[in-house]
């Protein structure tokens, strides 16, 4: 344990992190990145989230081979756990389980970017700023874009509303019409429950100027950091086959068509939470609930 | 023309009260608002009633 520590104090995270996944190293190492992007906070923070990722939340992946690893791809999820820590777990999924590891590029809420501080770490992990042109210029460079349709809507729902989708933005189906990505649809379950949270203050939110104020187990009540320590809940996470549009690009301001499209996309999402929460055994183990066996008639 | 120099100073008077209220209020405001995220993001509500206990008993 001891030296455990002291290598994680000593080395350099960078060269920590490349030994572990030498090809995701190679493929973004000293490339200028227009967002900001850091390859070495990235490695410094990937042990904590890596943690999370294997150890704490036990993430099941299904379905990673379905992202390709190359080209510009949209990611499309459920969002949910007042922190954002469900993009986290798909970052940590491409980056330890793909067969060829890639970041994701999160299009993330202008609050992050008004932080102090934390708005530099959120561009140098790899977030962007949400908007068009940014993410236009993203399918440019060919990345993989992840985008939560429900915005800050979806992470602050209270506990009681917990994995009933809110209505999707349909910005991504226009930017995948445009551009002719495929859109990417992923199912995440667990985030919606390891911080319950059982109020949403949206006046005292509004009068700070945060997104929503809510009050959980932990929260406003136990001092920095212990609030941010999140319930051991077991996740899932399915993602679905690509989705390639093929309209013309005239149809990308088809207002009705882009709705439907939009509510097509949402309702598959829902659909695979419904059954991925009613297979689920136990909330904090990751078995599925099992067969009932009719006794042995032999005995 | 003496009274009209008088309201008019008046006036000016109760703008510049009215002034230093609103500087007044938006201030507590921006107060208020710094002492809730502080509050919140740092010892929160148990951590700050301690801190307060641990004044109050010295």
């Amino acid at each position: 344990m001891k030296s455990v520590i002291s290598r994680l104090l000593t080395e350099d995270p960078l060269a920590t992190f490349a030994r572990r996944n030498a090809s995701y190293v190679e493929r973004y190492q000293g490339k200028e990145d227009p967002f900001g992007y850091s390859l070495s906070t990235f490695a410094l923070w990937e042990p904590l989230f890596r943690f999370l990722f294997e150890d704490y939340f036990k993430v099941e992946i299904k379905g990673i081979e379905n992202i390709p690893g190359d080209g510009a791809a949209i990611l499309v999820g459920n969002h949910s756990g007042l922190l954002p820590l469900d993009g986290a777990m798909i970052s940590m999924a491409m980056t330890s389980q793909h067969p060829k590891p890639r970041r994701v590029r999160y299009l993330a809420t202008d609050w992050f970017f008004t932080l102090p501080g934390l708005c530099d770490w959120v561009r140098e992990t790899g977030q962007v700023r949400a908007s068009r042109a940014n993410a236009l210029k993203l399918i440019e460079m060919e990345e993989l874009i992840g985008i939560y349709p429900e915005g800050t809507r979806g992470v602050g729902k209270p506990f009681r509303e917990r994995y009933r989708l809110l209505d999707f933005h349909p910005g991504f189906v226009q930017l995948a019409i445009e551009t002719g990505t495929p859109l990417i649809p992923v199912s995440t379950l667990g985030g919606d429950e390891i911080y319950p949270e059982f109020v949403n203050l949206k006046k005292l939110a509004r009068f700070i100027g945060m997104p929503f104020y809510p009050l959980t187990l932990t929260f406003p009540w136990l001092p920095f950091p212990l609030y941010l320590i999140p319930l051991p809940v077991c996740w899932k996470i399915h993602i679905h086959k690509p989705i390639k549009l093929d309209y013309p690009k005239e149809a990308a301001n088809d207002r009705k068509l882009v709705h439907k499209l939009a509510r097509e996309v949402q309702y598959q999402i829902q659909h695979e939470v419904n059954e991925m929460l009613a297979s689920r055994q136990s909330l904090f183990s990751s078995g599925e609930k099992i067969q009932e066996v009719a006794p042995n008639q032999d005995h | 023309m003496q009274d009209f120099d008088t309201q008019e100073h008046d006036s000016e008077v109760s703008e510049d009260g009215e002034g230093v209220s609103e500087r007044g209020k938006s201030l507590m405001r921006y107060l208020l608002k710094r002492f809730i995220l502080i509050l919140s993001f740092g010892p929160g509500v148990l951590g700050f009633l301690w801190l307060v206990g641990k004044i109050v008993r010295k």
